[in-house]
């Protein structure tokens, strides 16, 4: 689950509409034109382009442009199919997304976005045409980097109980008298060693965000996966400072060497800090 | 090895992670009906139900988890500020892209 707040408050209100516009509409009145088009993302481009042979799908799709104004969508085409996200399948719809943003500056679609036609795609860049620009404005020249740190908890408690006088000298006690110590003073420990394990995440995770603070745009906590992981986090970077920010990491992690495991991703499409929802209305 | 660098494309939890829900995402279909927009010309449109881009530093210090987004997007702008989140809502073509769909079906 990803679980983040904007999405589900936007489930919320597009509950709604659930129904399908089929019904009402003339299904095979785009059939006969060039058949589905499937989009990976949006980038400002004022001409066609083509982007290789990578498209998803069975064999290699031709990957290219449909274009409005100066926004591209780059497509390729497909049958009027659902696709399933597996490993093939959102693995070339990210590679499509990764060899587009080697040159531009992209808003990546999210996985699966298949319209029926040209003119449908068309009709998606004009509809949305001020939005889209503005977003690119924003995410010109930027990239996304994922970063999730995982502790050695065992190693953190031993470091806890090495620095931390309280917790030691209790540990020290329970051990000494293991006769009789009491089950109140075990209890105790473990309190005490919850709360400073609570203290040092937060600690460390301040840290990794006052030393990337320096070299990102912006950055997005998600929800930390598992009992291992205390930071999993996307950075916006400048493209023209990501090594700065690879050295920031890198001296950070080692900072941390022997404590926390630092998984460091990327670059990606800006997926964390683009979050457009579009729907259909009836028009008028 | 205290540091693991990957390119994007090589953990496929990582693509998951973003390409299943974030981005530019159609909402408001059943994935059946994605297929079957038919949007434009005469019955239907595509609309920008709500846009936010998040641009300024989240005040992360000290805090493990929270998610740096506003709670709600409609209207939220200075709220969302307030958390040093930018936020905005974009409805292009102002008349309510809600209640039109609200109304649509019945």
């Amino acid at each position: 689950m990803q679980g983040s707040t904007v999405t589900d408050s936007m489930a919320e209100y597009s509950a709604g509409n659930t129904g399908s516009f089929d019904e009402t509409l003339p299904t095979d009145a785009r059939q006969t034109t060039s058949g589905g088009k499937y989009v990976y993302c949006i980038i400002r481009l004022n001409k066609l382009r083509e982007f290789g042979n990578i498209g998803i799908g069975e064999g290699a799709n031709r990957v290219y442009s449909v274009k409005h104004r100066d926004l591209v969508a780059v497509v390729s085409d497909t049958p009027i199919v659902i696709y399933d996200p597996t490993r093939e399948n959102v693995l070339a719809h990210e590679l499509v997304n990764e060899t587009v943003m080697r040159e531009f500056s992209v808003i990546p679609m999210s996985f699966g976005t298949v319209f029926r036609s040209e003119e449908d795609v068309v009709e998606l860049l004009r509809s949305t045409y001020q939005a889209f620009t503005d977003v690119l404005d924003k995410m010109q020249d930027k990239i996304e980097f994922g970063l999730k740190i995982l502790w050695e908890r065992d190693k953190v408690i031993a470091e806890i109980e090495r620095t931390n006088d309280e917790i030691r000298k209790l540990k020290e006690e329970i051990t000494r008298n293991t006769q009789s110590s009491t089950y109140f003073a075990r209890m105790q420990l473990g309190r005490l060693i919850e709360a400073a394990l609570e203290v040092n995440s937060n600690q460390y995770v301040a840290d990794v965000h006052e030393t990337l603070k320096q070299v990102t745009v912006a950055s997005r906590s998600n929800k930390p996966i598992g009992d291992r992981m205390i930071l999993n986090a996307a950075f916006l970077v400048e493209r023209n400072r990501d090594i700065d920010f690879d050295e920031k990491v890198r001296a950070i992690s080692r900072k941390y060497e022997n404590l926390l495991t630092f998984k460091y991703t990327g670059p990606w499409p800006p997926y964390n800090f683009v979050n457009i929802k579009l729907k259909l209305e009836r028009a008028q | 090895m205290a540091l693991e660098r990957s390119p994007g494309g090589t953990s496929l939890i990582d693509v998951l992670d973003r390409v299943l829900d974030k981005g530019i995402v159609i909402d408001a279909w059943e994935r059946v009906s994605l297929v079957g927009i038919d949007l434009v010309t005469v019955e239907a449109r595509i609309v920008v139900a709500s846009m936010a881009t998040y641009l300024k530093y989240s005040e992360a210090i000290g805090i493990t988890a929270t998610t740096p987004v506003p709670h709600e997007l409609a209207g939220s702008a200075n709220g969302g500020e307030s958390d040093g989140v930018l936020s905005e809502t974009a409805e292009l073509d102002g008349e309510g892209a809600l209640g039109a769909l609200n109304g649509d079906r019945g």
